[in-house]
């Protein structure tokens, strides 16, 4: 049994090394290109290493975006999201979890329609809808569209309903309502899908770019993703490659270091959200 | 504990919704949104914010904010959707051939009472000749330039001392242009392209110098027809692919953007391309190189381009406001100072005397290639039609279509679909 | 209502109440952009014409009479599908490398993962760095190896595999945690006594494993095919659907259409197509498949 054991994980090896070097590249490349000078990154020579370790770009990047703005921006309105979204969701998914009320798997089937239209697709109606609002060029016009998450009321209702019905009855017995129900007893319980769902639901906002596109204008509501899009674009010129990837290593930088060093937990939860579903 | 998180991430609710973080001057009555694009991302933003900072210092009233909005086209989508949406800034710089567009969904407004203010004609004379028409409409001016330009060559001197060519002597016609190409172009070992004699990228912007320069006519004045399935287009397109897939000196497909880089990195030998990337190539450049008028055919004939300050409909106090910004920008120190840092041509002829404009084009002859250009060759407008967007993004997909195909016989049938094409786009205008 | 005591009446209200938040925002933000989209589809809304005139179905007709359209949809599902299809194998392949017990597999988690943790925006600009013709870093090493380089982005041929590319580069690791967490979960026990009786390597993968991946799988699939089918994040940073609509997928169309052309009408049309196209298709698997992992715990 040692014998193959061993040849088996030799193959992995070969398969995963290169493999794993191709998927670093990328990032090997961002960080060289950001500490060269211009002329140096037209050379037709390529080099790994830059000529001398200079952060202008860096520097520069900083003066021409105000990152500062945007990554507190970003912050706010993916904890914002977040926040809302569990408070939303998690009401919802003990409505159709756990109780029981005429339509209420019609009502289910309708929140379900909201995985089919992502704002990008209806941002026409709901730029016309922010603007009524007079939301505009505000972080809250970011959000407000995600504030219910028919993936997170899906993801709570099925760990809800995998929690016994004998949880809640010293709650009833106490005289307390649905309301104590979620916050003392699903909501602990169900803790591994609030996670998974914590996990997808910030990945996912701190990665968008369109909506925030469409409805921000100015520093105070761009998103770091936008700013930076903002910055590569030229219409005389190609992005100053040096300068743009200073700008992406600022942008990037702080969650990639989180997820470097808390990989383990961080893979970990995310394996635990797969398996729970 | 549970409890507690709730409410913390209720109260977290409140306070984001709360904070929207604006930060309007002090003092100030009226507050403009402005919207602008640039060529060069970083550096020109910056240098258009700190413009526009001190403005704001230069007096007491009129607070503007400006607002990068990416490309040209990018910064087009975000005014047209704002004013949709019943958000319009007040002013912007866009891409000068949007007016008819601008026009027809009725967001801006005419400036001749402001010019009437100015002084009339006095006033207009004081800009660069070639860049007022493109702002004239039924009688009215609705525009005033601000980044303006023409495409010009560049080339590189030191590649073509490499190859035995007079650096001081760019090629002067299209057929010395393929010549050129066909000395300056390079292979390397494994058969890669190792540098091109000549890019011209793919927009139509540097398509209708050719066009023009062949005797053809692309667009009419009224901006409601263009003429794609035409001799003239034909031979412009023989001519590229005989560049691209016969001699094999020049790429079929190159990215507008892309194409400077490459330039800059010596991929290419020549490039056609914007003034307005003047300032870029020169900062990202070792070597030596130079600029020249573009070759011509039968005539010696290019066009103009560039952005405008466009006025949109708000109210009389917003647009008198906004008026003062614009002619406080196009003043021949300001737009001197822009053209420095970018390339473009100073839209003010006062600006060519301006002392610190005039050392760096006395230092550095190459900036006025482009302004000699315009004053010594004839000078067409910029295609401008309704449907502008539609109809520039079916031209340069015909010319990515073409140019990327290695078969000839395709250019025929392709110029005559879009013919068709573009007749129905603009159907309701003919 | 006379047939409800007070108590249930007031249970009833309750639990609408319960769901009442989370439906508010789903009517302004998701159900009325629909029927919005819907209305404005039957009307010519653009530069032409300012103000709405009504036109029946004539958006609808000219929309599917249009060669550009069909291109788009064929665009849009080769990247979906392709992306989607490729990430999910290499992603489940490598899961099972790592699932070996090899030495590190830290490491390798982590080269494989973090490219989630990058923004697409973020992304999109490295790989259009990457792709540069003679001068960004692929044809430095094709070169660099004597290999005959291509021409990347430049190409109507090469173009769009090019961002797929890069959706693969991104989503890989997701699936690879994802496979890991379902490898994991598999009881040894079963593997056991199948390699007693004889199993192969691949046998073993096909007739245990991949049957207790797939019930959770199913449902991530689903999600993320209508994900991709929405994405334009990537388009519309690296090509803006170019060269010669190569690249045009089906929400950059749409952007193209209402945001840059203002033609609010066919916007609108192609909005209402997608999403009933969508509707449709998941009904069609929940009615069918689906319905097991729907109602299942």
């Amino acid at each position: 049994m040692v014998q193959p054991l061993k040849k088996h994980s030799l193959l992995a090896y070969v398969v995963l090394v290169p493999f794993a070097f191709v998927m670093l590249l990328p990032l090997l490349l961002l960080v060289s290109t950001a500490f060269k000078t211009l002329p140096e990154l037209m050379s037709i020579d390529f080099h790994w290493l830059p000529e001398a370790l200079s952060f202008d770009n860096f520097r520069k990047a900083m003066s021409v975006a105000p990152f500062g703005w945007y990554y507190l921006n970003t912050i706010i309105v993916v904890v914002m999201v977040l926040a809302v979204q569990i408070v939303t969701i998690s009401l919802a998914a003990y409505a159709f979890g756990r109780l029981k009320f005429p339509g209420r798997d019609i009502l289910f089937v309708l929140f379900l329609v909201q995985l089919l239209v992502p704002p990008q697709s209806v941002v026409v109606p709901n730029y016309h809808t922010i603007s009524t609002l007079k939301l505009l060029d505000t972080k809250i016009a970011i959000g407000v569209v995600y504030f219910a998450s028919a993936y997170g009321t899906f993801l709570m209702r099925q760990a809800f309903k995998a929690i016994p019905k004998e949880m809640e009855d010293s709650v009833k017995m106490d005289g307390g309502g649905g309301l104590t129900t979620i916050i003392h007893v699903l909501l602990p319980l169900a803790k591994p899908s609030l996670i998974a769902f914590a996990m997808v639901s910030l990945s996912f906002h701190w990665n968008e770019f369109f909506w925030p596109l469409i409805v921000t204008d100015t520093r105070k509501a761009r998103l770091l993703t936008v700013g930076l899009a903002l910055l590569s674009q030229a219409t005389e010129s190609n992005p100053e490659w040096s300068l743009t990837m200073a700008a992406t290593i600022i942008v990037v930088l702080p969650l990639l270091l989180a997820f470097i060093v808390f990989q383990r937990r961080f893979i970990q939860s995310f394996m635990h959200s797969g398996l729970k579903g | 504990m549970y409890k507690k998180i709730f409410v913390i991430l209720l109260l977290v609710c409140v306070v984001a919704l709360a904070w929207t973080g604006g930060q309007k001057e002090e003092g100030k009555t009226v507050y403009l949104r402005m919207y602008y694009p640039v060529g060069v991302a970083g550096p020109l933003a910056q240098l258009m914010d700190s413009m526009i900072s001190e403005f704001n210092k230069s007096q007491k009233e009129v607070y503007v904010e400006s607002i990068f909005a990416g490309g040209y086209m990018e910064a087009m989508d975000k005014a047209q959707t704002a004013f949709l949406a019943g958000n319009p800034p007040d002013l912007t710089v866009l891409d000068a051939p949007n007016l008819l567009t601008l026009l027809d969904i009725g967001a801006i407004i005419p400036l001749d009472d402001f010019i009437a203010q100015e002084g009339g004609q006095r006033y207009l004379d004081e800009f660069t000749p070639g860049f007022l028409p493109i702002g004239q409409y039924n009688g009215k001016l609705w525009s005033i330039p601000w980044q303006r330009s023409t495409p010009i060559m560049y080339y590189n001197r030191d590649f073509f001392r490499e190859v035995g060519l007079n650096p001081d002597r760019p090629p002067r016609t299209w057929d010395e242009l393929a010549d050129y190409s066909a000395k300056l172009a390079k292979r390397d070992g494994s058969g890669n392209v190792g540098r091109w004699g000549v890019e011209i990228p793919n927009d139509y912007w540097v398509i209708k110098p050719l066009l023009v320069q062949a005797g053809g006519e692309g667009d009419n004045e009224a901006g409601t027809h263009i003429l794609v399935d035409s001799k003239e287009m034909r031979e412009v397109y023989n001519f590229l692919y005989k560049l691209a897939y016969e001699m094999k000196v020049s790429p079929g497909i190159t990215p507008w953007s892309q194409s400077v880089s490459d330039f800059a990195a010596g991929k290419t030998a020549m490039l056609y391309h914007s003034t307005g990337a003047l300032t870029y190539i020169r900062n990202s450049t070792k070597f030596d190189f130079g600029t020249a008028f573009l070759p011509s055919f039968r005539r010696q004939a290019v066009i103009e381009g560039g952005g405008n300050f466009f006025l949109f409909k708000t109210n009389e106090r917003h647009q008198a406001a906004a008026w003062k910004v614009v002619e406080w920008m196009t003043r021949p120190e300001n737009t001197a100072k822009w053209s420095l840092g970018s390339g473009y041509i100073p839209v003010k002829k006062a600006a060519f005397d301006v002392a610190e404009y005039k050392a760096y084009t006395d230092e550095w002859p190459q900036a006025l290639v482009a302004y000699r250009q315009l004053t010594e060759v004839d000078v067409e407008r910029n295609m401008m039609t309704h449907r502008m967007n539609e109809i520039y993004d079916l031209l340069n997909v015909l010319d990515e279509n073409i140019r990327g195909n290695p078969d000839k016989s395709f250019i025929d049938k392709a110029l005559r679909d879009a013919q068709a094409g573009a007749d129905k786009i603009l159907a309701k205008w003919q | 209502m006379g047939l409800l005591s007070n108590r249930q009446r007031s249970n009833l209200i309750k639990s609408y109440l319960y769901i009442l938040p989370a439906f508010l925002f789903l009517l302004i933000f998701t159900y009325y952009p629909i029927f919005y989209a819907i209305f404005i589809s039957f009307f010519r809304w653009s530069t032409d014409y300012p103000q709405k005139v009504f036109a029946g179905v004539q958006n609808y007709v000219e929309i599917l009479k249009g060669d550009l359209f069909w291109k788009v949809a064929w665009n849009t599902l080769l990247y979906s599908v392709s992306t989607i299809f490729i990430s999910m194998a290499l992603g489940l392949f490598l899961a099972v490398q790592i699932n070996k017990k090899v030495r590190a597999s830290g490491v390798f988690k982590v080269a494989l993962f973090y490219p989630m943790m990058i923004p697409l925006a973020a992304a999109a600009l490295i790989w259009l760095w990457i792709y540069i013709p003679t001068y960004g870093l692929l044809d430095h090493l094709l070169s660099g190896l004597g290999l005959p380089t291509l021409p990347w982005l430049n190409s109507t041929e090469t173009a769009l595999w090019c961002i797929v590319a890069v959706g693969v580069w991104k989503h890989v690791g997701y699936y690879m945690i994802l496979f890991l967490a379902g490898l994991y979960n598999v009881p040894s026990e079963l593997l056991d006594a199948a390699t007693v009786e004889g199993a192969g390597g691949f046998h073993r993968f096909w007739r245990i494993t991949f049957p207790l991946l797939s019930s959770y799988t199913f449902f991530v699939f689903i999600i993320n095919i209508v994900d991709s089918l929405q994405s334009i994040d990537l388009v519309y940073i690296m090509t803006q659907g170019r060269p010669a609509d190569a690249t045009n997928l089906m929400v950059y169309y749409i952007y193209q259409q209402a945001f840059r052309y203002w033609n609010m009408g066919v916007g609108s049309t192609l909005t209402s197509m997608l999403t009933i196209f969508l509707l449709i298709c998941v009904a069609v698997i929940f009615s069918t498949i689906g319905r097991r992992i729907y109602y299942e715990v």
